[in-house]
This record gives structure tokens, sequence and C-alpha cells, in this order.
């Protein structure tokens, strides 16, 4: 017994590469999949994990290489925290002991809330648990000095990933409509926590809205998409950061040719070695749907699905493409930044959600992205060391590992619901002694909720007198005042 | 001219479009039907396109846009699971 506890610990020490894949084969088998998928399905995982490790040692040394010659010609603003993109943040996430846990996690906590109807929203995309388990792993690693010791930390992250799951089904509900007017696909709702982030945005909007003739501004996003639209492709941005980043490193020709196609490559690259892995995660996220839908035959609901529903919004490119260059500006000059924007340059999870709030229009949401992008630098720079030591605990990433002078952090600009996350990491944050900030992240989040119910009635209805609304019901709250902005 | 190549796509062409497309690939080997389904970026469509016979978008994007040479079929129904069967029977007529 002792010798096969020995074994067992032994092998969890082997890396995710190995690891994970067994854990998934032991999934699926329990899920009742034939073990042969199981089997494949397990070791796509692990192909996918030494792909990035491959991806890594190619292009850490890339970046690092034109990181260090920035910082030698502007010494006073190092910004050693590469944004290297939701796909890698996604998969280091699953290198979480406990990251498989949040699938039952969420599926119970929906199925209860469906249950006692507080909730309409079924969310079926089991693709973006790996964002709670970024939160369960954060939240205990950040408590794990504290008071609560270990297991009261672990504890926390779980509590806190929960809370997510409930707050990303009500963000659903509150949504829906607007997302109908966007979208006019029936009988969904966009359950993607990058939503949460409306709950300061809303009042924000308000205030944009007061702006004299703001209304009046006509755009025509479909004809500018068409005209920039290959700007929107991985391989140019890739190509067009890689020369800034080698002319702002004083880079000869040669260097800088390199660089060029190394970025390129890079954000080519990594999301195909992220596409493996959500390939080797579809038979698990289609048997938690079946499973979910059986139960709920006929009940009136929403289904909950990822942001991709969303990418037929001409403003929202149009918004990321504004948005790019005010990155790589606050980036430069705000002095809490550490984060080197790459992979997220277009940011979806910010320019989705400003798109949704602002219903397409590009003005309004342009500016709305803008002033979000501080509050996106500002969590990518406070996560990035937590992101990092996650990644090298994997035991994978060993060029992360060798990295002595700790000079090279992973992050991911696009941290969904970046403001929400800041404020309730402060908030945790009280249980380290850290009273002061989390107090005012409390009074903040308490008016912003109370704000967030009546702006997105009002929101809400106006969305639906525009679109006839979802169920033919162009005012479904009906306590909230119609009007578009009061 | 019948549909062999079909291509799934979504706004990163990395999680949602992969997981529709792997139940796609599921429900055509169900019915026996032969064809290659790939996930792409909606981003590089314009490319992607000229490589398949069949678009099962996962935005609307596609439907909209008529520069596309290739049929659109909406791919919703794969990710709630409503309309699945009328999806999977206008796709198998296309292959044949």
């Amino acid at each position: 017994m002792a010798s096969a506890l020995q074994f067992i610990s032994d092998f969890l020490g082997y890396g995710a590469n190995v690891v994970l894949p067994v854990i998934m084969f032991i999934l699926c088998l329990a899920l009742g999949m034939k073990w042969t998928k199981a089997l494949g399905a397990g070791l796509l995982l692990g192909i996918a994990f030494t792909g990035m490790n491959i991806l890594f040692g190619f292009a850490f040394p890339a970046l690092q290489g034109a990181g260090q010659a920035m910082i030698a010609r502007f010494p006073t603003h190092p910004l050693p925290a590469f944004d290297l993109g939701w796909t890698v943040a996604s998969v280091i996430s699953w290198a979480w002991p406990y990251a498989v846990f949040m699938f039952p996690l969420q599926i119970v906590i929906n199925v209860i809330m469906l249950w006692a109807g507080w909730t309409q929203c079924l969310n079926v995309d089991m693709w973006n648990v790996w964002h709670k388990a970024t939160l369960g792993a954060f939240v205990s690693a950040l408590l794990k000095d504290s008071f609560l010791g270990e297991g009261g930390a672990l504890a926390m992250g779980f509590l806190v990933a929960a809370i997510w799951v409930v707050l990303e089904l009500i963000s659903a509900d509150y949504t829906r409509e607007q997302v109908y007017n966007l979208t006019k696909i029936p009988g969904i709702a966009v359950s993607h926590n990058m939503l949460l982030d409306i709950i300061w945005m809303a009042p924000i909007l308000d205030l944009i809205e007061k702006i004299p003739g703001i209304e009046k501004i006509k755009t025509s996003p479909a004809d500018f998409r068409r005209r920039f639209g290959i700007l929107g492709e991985n391989y140019i941005l890739g190509a067009i950061l890689g020369l800034i980043f080698g002319l702002l490193a004083g880079f000869n020709l040669k260097d800088i040719a390199t660089l060029v196609v190394s970025c390129a490559a890079i954000l080519t690259i990594f999301p195909m070695m992220a596409g493996l892995f959500a390939r080797a995660l579809a038979p698990v996220a289609e048997g938690a749907q079946e499973f979910m839908q059986k139960r709920f035959p006929g009940k009136a609901f929403y289904v909950g699905l990822d942001w991709p529903v969303l990418g037929g919004v001409d403003a929202l490119w149009v918004t990321g493409i504004i948005a790019a260059p005010f990155i790589l500006v606050f980036a430069a000059i705000l002095p809490y930044n550490i984060v080197l924007p790459f992979g997220s340059i277009i940011a979806v999870s910010l320019i989705a959600t400003t798109t949704v709030l602002a219903q397409g229009d590009v003005v309004k949401s342009s500016i709305l992205a803008i002033i979000g992008i501080p509050v996106y630098l500002g969590a990518a720079s406070y996560f990035a060391p937590y992101l990092t030591d996650l990644a090298k605990s994997t035991g994978v990433f060993e060029t992360l590992a060798k990295d002595a002078q700790g000079y090279g952090m992973v992050t991911w600009l696009e941290t969904n619901a970046a403001g929400m996350r800041l404020m309730v990491f402060s908030i945790i944050d009280m249980f380290n002694g850290h009273l002061a900030l989390g107090a005012v992240s409390i009074v903040v989040l308490a008016f912003c909720g109370w704000y967030y119910v009546r702006a997105m009635k009002r929101r809400e209805n106006a969305a639906a007198a525009a679109s006839g609304g979802i169920a033919g019901n162009p005012r479904p709250y009906a306590d909230a005042p119609a009007g578009a902005a009061d | 001219m019948p549909v062999k190549r079909i291509i799934v796509a979504c706004g990163s062409g990395v999680a949602t479009s992969n997981v529709a497309a792997e139940k796609l690939r599921n429900l055509l080997r169900e019915r026996g039907i032969q064809a290659e389904v790939r996930a792409v970026d909606m981003k590089s469509l314009e490319s992607e396109a000229r490589l398949a016979d069949l678009l099962v978008s996962i935005t609307p994007y596609a439907s909209r846009d008529n520069e596309l040479p290739i049929p659109v079929l909406s791919g919703i129904p794969l990710l709630t699971g409503v309309g699945v069967g009328p999806l999977i029977d206008k796709i198998a007529e296309m292959t044949k």
C-alpha cells in the first residue's frame, strides 16, 4: 500500500505532459467512452503540452532577445512579462492539479440554479471552465501563506470559482437581449465570464452617452472591416509587432527581419497547439453537454455559449483594430505596467464586452475599450507571477524553469473580466492582512452591483425594443424604463 | 459538386470550432458519411474557403458575406443541440 502511494506521488511529479493524459484517459473512461477514444483524447493532451513546450523553447529566447535589448535602451520602464495570449494561458491552467474538478463544479451549480429558478441559462460552454481553474489556482496561491493554511486556501479557491460560475449565469441572463439584438440567434446567451466586466463599464457608458453629439456620429464598420480585415489575421499582427519590437530594440536589418518572421510564426503556431487541446477536451465537453441537456428537456431556458457567436459583429473587430495601438501606447507609459503586449493585441475579451454593452456602436465601444485598457494591463501585470509559477509547476516548460534571473514571465492580456478579477483579488488579499484596497473594492463593487441590475434591465429593454425581443416581448423587464439612455 | 471537405469556423479557430468540428465528425461518422472536417479561424476564411466545399459557421458573419465561393450553414445547432438532425440531413444531402 505504502509503495503504491509512493508510486502515485512519484508519478504526479513526472510533469503535466505525462500526468494529464493519464488523468484524461481515466476521466473519459468514467464518462463511458470507448477506451480507444479515451486513449486518443489523453494522448492529444500530452501532445498539446509537448508542442507548447517546444514552442516556448523557440518563442521565449526570441522575445527575450528583443525584450532585453528594449530594456537596455529604455531602462526606466522594463516590460518583462510577455503576453502570449489566452491560448497559452488556457493550456497552462490545466496544469493546476484540481482543474478537472471545475467541470462538476460548474455543472452542479448550474443544475441547482436552473432547478431553483435562479437562472434561465443552461451553460453548455465547457471549454471555458479553464477560467475557473485559473481563479482556483491563483486564489490558493495568493492565500497559501495566510492564516487559512493550504487547505483553507484551496477551499477559498473553489469558493471563488463557484461564485464565478453563479455570476456568469446571472450575467448571461442580464445580457441575452443585448446579445440577441446583435446576433439575431434565438435561444442563446453568452455565458462567458468576460461579460462580468460590464458591472463597472455600465456606469461609465452611461456617462459617455451624456457627451453631446455622441449618438449622432455615424460609422460603417462593415466597410472598415472589409478594408482592414487582413490586419486581424494572426500572422500579420505578429509580423507588425515583430517589426515594432525590432525597431524599438535598435536591431539591425537582419535581426529585425528574423524577429518579424519569428513573431508571425509564434502567433500562428500557438493557437494551433491550443486547438489540439480543444480537440482533446471536446469529448468531455460533449459528454457534459449531453448530460445537462438530458436533465432539462423542454424546460424553457437559454443555452449559454462562448463568445464566438458574436464574431459576426463587425463593430467587434473594428473596435479591436482601433484599440490595438492604444494597448501599445498605454503599455509604454503606464508606470505599473510590466506587460509587453503581443499575443492579445486584438484583446477579444475586452472588445467583445464593450461591443455587447455599446450594442455595436463603434464609437462608444472604442471609447469604452480604451478606458478599459489600463485595467486590463493592470490585471495582466498582477497575474503574471501567478501564471508563471503555475507554468513552472507543470514540470514541462524547461525554458521558464531555467530562467535564472527571473527575467521573462508569461501572462495574458485578455485576462477576462480584468476589473472584476482585480477587485475580487484585492478583497481576498484582506485575508493576508492587506485591508485598505479590499475595503475600497467592496464599496465600489457594492455600488456597481446595485447599478448593474438597474442599468441592465434598462438596456435589455432597449435591446428588446430594437429587435422585437427574443420571445417576441419587446419589454422583458416591465419594472424598468423602456427608453434607451434614461 | 458533392461536398467532401467541410470547415467549421469560429472567432479564433481554437476552442468553439474544434468542439463543434469534433461533434460534426462523430455525427457524420454515425451516418456513414465520408467527409473531412476541419476547424478554422473565421479571420482566415477567405483563404480557407478555397480549400473547402462547405462552411459550417458558428458566427453569422459568413452567411452575410456573399464573397465566399462555398455554401454556408449555421453551426449553432452543434452547440445548442437544437436542430442537429435537420443540419446533418442537409449536409448528408450535399455530400451526395
